[in-house]
């Protein structure tokens, strides 16, 4: 009679280091987990961010290749044939011109 | 125009920019073992390109209210408490199942996006240099001749 209360009071033990040990780990799986969502969040973001940022740069790009295209038919510098001063190379300016 | 109002505020663009069709080209190749862990056999392969995660994906599984255990002495264990504990047991293993899948979805498109913001800060870095150089130029030319 007194080894089954022994044999009682470990399994009660263990099942109780069993519990709190569980308990931990489902614990740390969901910080696990928390912390992935928040830096995939964070990641999506500046993505988003990212993009937006270059979609405005490239507009930017393509307004001012256009204007200077738009100039270098009219540029006084290019057309004059009176001119005798050292024209200024019209590649400094088409060079501007997107890849 | 002068070179301060390259970009005047009412600007008449066709379309809006939409982020999500700027593409650049992203060297990405996730390990096909991880790849095997996120994909559902039935289904397409999982794409960490095109799967995005909303907020209610990402949101904390709801803490379901558990029942506490009763214990249940060997007698009262029918069949049909079996065919129960089958039922549910099944449906927890379902559960883990899906729970791990996602989360292995999650981390590889994570994995993906840090390459692809990496490749997208770049361009970037590339587009305001050379705007930078062209504005230069044309700032020059107007310091000289005056506004185009």
């Amino acid at each position: 009679v007194f080894q089954s209360h022994e044999e009682d009071d470990r399994k009660v033990r263990r099942r109780e280091k069993n519990r709190v040990a569980a308990q931990r780990s489902r614990k740390k799986q969901t910080q696990k987990a928390d912390k992935l969502h928040e830096e995939y969040e964070s990641l999506e973001q500046e993505n988003t961010s990212l993009k937006r940022e270059i979609g405005k740069l490239t507009d930017e790009m393509k307004h001012l290749s256009e204007v200077l295209k738009d100039h270098e038919k009219i540029c006084p510098l290019l057309h004059c044939t009176m001119n005798f001063v050292t024209v200024p190379r019209p590649d400094a300016l088409a060079s501007c011109l997107p890849r | 125009i002068s070179v301060g109002q390259i970009l005047p505020a009412n600007r008449n663009t066709p379309s809006p920019i939409d982020p999500e069709t700027i593409q650049v080209p992203v060297g990405y190749e996730p390990d096909p073992a991880d790849l095997a862990l996120s994909s559902i056999p039935g289904q397409e392969m999982f794409d960490p390109r095109k799967r995005k995660f909303s907020e209610e994906e990402l949101k904390p599984q709801p803490m379901i209210k558990k029942a506490r255990k009763v214990f249940i002495p060997d007698d009262l264990k029918d069949d049909k408490y079996w065919a129960r504990r089958r039922k549910n047991n099944m449906a927890a293993k379902r559960s883990r199942d899906a729970r791990r899948l996602k989360e292995n979805q999650i981390a590889i498109r994570a994995s993906f996006l840090e390459k692809e913001n990496s490749a997208l800060r770049q361009e970037v870095a590339d587009l305001r240099k050379e705007l930078g150089k062209c504005k230069n130029v044309l700032a020059k030319y107007e310091a000289r001749h005056g506004p185009l």
